[in-house]
This record gives structure tokens, C-alpha cells and sequence, in this order.
């Protein structure tokens, strides 16, 4: 028998994952996590494999291996990779611009005025600025990643 | 007799509710109900159909049923809602309810709000100032525009909606939530208390104001319109600032002239 949540958390996947009936910026703050995630552990797979391949390359003793570092160039140099990368362009874009949009919000910028209360409520934070900043940095994210991919495919790749 | 339009005019709705019973060998399981339903019915309305006429061991909490009590919020497909405010016809053919997430499950839809009331007590939501004791009779004066500083933050009726929304109450248990935080904000922004230092030392936490990373979705279920989100970005503000707060406000409650004079006469 299945056991029950008697804490009745929502947890990941109804508390972080579970976004797409909520508001715009809960579909953010969702993005936000995934790509901090995401560019977190590109990250630490970035240091493994460029001190792996850069320790081998300035390792004095054998005289330098540039073999290794080159080998390691040419096998990531190809659609797949650079897929990876564009992917990796477009997170840290929008993790970076939307981490402005929080700061922002956080000084009390862009999230409207207090009002007196009146029917219909209609709430001054996610009506504000900040909605509309959050839209404009979402296009300026792909744009940025449009430039990404003239540079990763159209210079790097020669298409 | 002859019918009316207005009574004639029903729809089938298949709702399907979660039930969950301790005792029982299989203690959560969702069941699905045909309600028919009118024009202006709401779903407080049809939960109570099916209790009256096709369940009565179903099990669900509700008092005024005009959105002020606070007491019957659901999550309905996915979003949570009071019943008494939400109308059949904006919910489709087929309607999910669940209880208020991030709160112990009691029974069925009924949820255990202790923890919840315990974060709002441990904001101190009451005026603190030290002058009370020597001017009991004293008048607590405020401007129009002062009251309107923190009037719309004094409206939440603690339905437990935001808390139930909030993603960083998912997976924290110990986050103050956007009420809590809400209601210290609401006491700081009162001209008239003096405990701004006391509270921001509760809330300027991990599990505090810190913890709360601008989802919206406390201020977006909000029925009142209280606006937790912005709440808490006021209160970061703050934290960062470190001013404003420190230099407050209007001095001790002042001396009522007219009510010393005729005392005295």
C-alpha cells in the first residue's frame, strides 16, 4: 500500500514542479531554481574537465601535454555539445537577469505601492513593474541566446 | 407546478475529492461525485450536496460561507480557493479537491492548522510599545494616510491559502510562511508600535524573510488581496537598510486635552 503524506507537504513536485496554473512569476521563480541547478552543476562538471585536461596540458615534468586538451576540443567541438552549451548560454542569461529582477524587487523596486484595500483586491506586487521587467528579460534571453548560437554555430561550427 | 429557467438549467460536474481516514485500512484514496449543478452555485454549496445527499461520512470545515470566516479553503484543481467565493461554472466539467497543502491532514478535507497559528503568534502580532502601562487611558491617534500603510495587511483571515501556496513552505517546514511574515509587517508598518526591533529579529532569519525567493503565488491566492509578497519584500528592504525602522515614528500616545480638562473640572 502506498504511504500517506500525513504532513501533507507539497514537496518538489507539487510545491516547485507543479507551476503551469499558477502565475507568471511563479513560473519564474520554477525557472529560476532549474536553471540555477542546471548551470550549478554544469559548473562543476566545467572545473572537472578543464582542470583534468589543463592539468595534463601544464604538467612540466613530462614536458606539456597538448594532445590531451586537444583531443578534449575536438571531441566536445559538435552539434551535441554545442547544443549543451546554447542550453547553458540561455540558463545563465536568464538566471543572471532574473536574479536582477529579484534584487530589484527585494529593494522594494518595481513591486508597486501599498493601497487601501478595495473590491476587486487587486494586489500592487504582481501587478507592478517587475511583471513587465520579468517578460522583457525573458525576450532579452533569447535574444542573448540567438547571438549564443551565431557564435557557437555559425563561427565555432562553420555552418 | 411549473418550473422556473433558473431551476431547470442544471449541469452534471464530476467532482472528485480527496478522502483520508486514519482508521481506516486504506486511508487515502480520492472519491468521485455527480453534482448537479445551477447557476450560482458554488462549490461550498456543492460540497455540501454531497455530504447531505450522497456521503454524509464526508468530511470538510466551512462556517459563513461569505469569505470573511477563512475557514473553508481547498486547493481545486491545483490552486487553492476558498469554496464559499468560487463559483461551479469557473471550474469546468470535472473538478479535483484536495485539502491545503503543507498543513498535517486531520480528515478528508480537513487539515491541522497549529503549526500555521503557531508561526503567527511567534511574529507577536499585537502592539508593543512601552508606554502602554503608564497611559492606559491613553488614545492610540493616527493619520488617515498611516492607517492606510498597513489597513490592507490587517484584512488577512488566516484561510491558510498563501501558506498552502507557497513553494518554500513545500519543502521547509520550519519557513515562517507569507502569513506570518505578512502580519510582522503589518505591526512594523503601524505607526503606533514600537516593536519593529523585536520582530525583525524573528523574521530576519533563514527560515524568515530570506527564505522567501518572490514566487507571488501567497499575494495571487490570496482572497483579500492582502499581498504577502509585497509584505515581504518590505520587510527585506528593511533587513537591508537597517533604517526607517530604527527612527520611528509618532512619540507615546498624546495627552487628550479635552478629556484632561473635564476630568479635572
Amino acid at each position: 500500500m502506498k504511504s500517506v503524506n500525513t504532513k501533507n507537504n507539497a514537496g518538489i513536485y507539487r510545491g516547485w514542479l507543479k507551476f503551469w496554473n499558477r502565475n507568471w512569476e511563479r513560473w519564474l521563480y520554477t525557472m529560476h531554481r532549474i536553471t540555477g541547478i542546471g548551470v550549478g552543476l554544469y559548473f562543476i562538471a566545467h572545473i572537472w574537465e578543464t582542470s583534468y585536461s589543463a592539468t595534463a596540458f601544464l604538467d612540466v615534468e613530462s614536458g606539456g601535454s597538448p594532445i590531451i586538451w586537444t583531443n578534449l576540443m575536438s571531441f566536445l567541438s559538435n552539434e551535441f555539445f554545442h547544443t549543451g552549451l546554447l542550453l547553458v548560454v540561455l540558463a545563465s542569461v536568464f538566471h543572471a537577469l532574473n536574479g536582477i529582477r529579484l534584487i530589484l524587487a527585494e529593494q522594494g523596486i518595481l513591486i508597486g505601492r501599498v493601497k487601501p484595500p478595495s473590491f476587486p483586491y487587486i494586489p500592487a506586487s504582481i501587478r507592478g513593474g517587475q511583471r513587465y521587467l520579468g517578460a522583457g528579460l525573458v525576450a532579452l534571453s533569447f535574444i542573448l541566446t540567438v547571438y549564443g548560437f551565431y557564435q557557437l554555430f555559425i563561427i565555432g561550427l562553420g555552418w | 407546478m411549473q418550473r422556473t429557467e433558473f431551476e431547470e438549467r442544471t449541469e452534471n460536474v464530476s467532482v472528485k475529492v480527496f478522502r483520508y481516514d486514519s482508521s481506516s485500512i486504506k486511508k487515502a484514496k480520492f472519491d468521485t461525485f455527480i453534482v448537479p449543478v445551477k447557476k450560482g452555485m458554488t462549490l461550498l454549496e456543492s460540497l455540501l450536496y454531497i455530504k447531505e445527499r450522497l456521503d454524509p461520512s464526508f468530511t470538510f470545515r466551512y462556517s459563513c460561507r461569505m469569505g470573511i470566516c477563512g475557514s473553508c479553503g481547498l486547493v481545486v484543481n491545483g490552486k487553492e480557493k476558498l469554496a464559499c467565493k468560487t463559483q461551479m461554472e469557473t471550474l469546468g466539467k470535472s473538478i479535483e479537491v484536495r485539502p491545503l497543502n503543507n498543513m498535517p491532514l486531520i480528515r478528508d478535507l480537513v487539515v491541522d492548522f497549529s503549526s500555521f497559528l503557531e508561526k503567527h503568534k511567534k511574529v507577536k502580532p499585537y502592539i508593543i510599545r512601552e508606554d502602554v502601562d503608564k497611559n492606559p487611558d491613553r488614545e492610540f491617534k493616527q493619520l488617515p494616510e498611516e492607517v492606510n500603510n498597513y489597513l490592507i495587511f490587517a484584512d488577512c483571515i488566516k484561510c491558510g491559502l498563501c501558506y498552502s501556496a507557497c513553494p518554500t513552505n513545500a519543502t521547509d517546514e520550519l519557513y515562517l510562511g507569507p502569513q506570518a511574515l505578512t502580519q510582522a509587517y503589518r505591526f512594523i508598518a503601524d505607526s503606533r508600535d514600537d516593536g519593529q526591533m523585536v520582530r525583525m529579529n524573528i523574521v530576519d532569519t533563514n527560515h524568515g524573510i530570506w527564505n522567501c525567493h518572490f514566487a507571488g503565488s501567497c499575494t495571487d491566492v490570496c482572497p483579500k488581496g492582502v499581498d504577502p509578497a509585497f509584505a515581504i519584500q518590505q520587510l527585506k528592504t528593511l533587513a537591508i537598510r537597517k533604517s526607517g525602522f530604527l527612527k520611528k515614528k509618532r512619540p507615546a500616545a498624546p495627552i487628550d486635552k479635552r478629556r484632561e480638562i473635564a476630568e479635572h473640572s
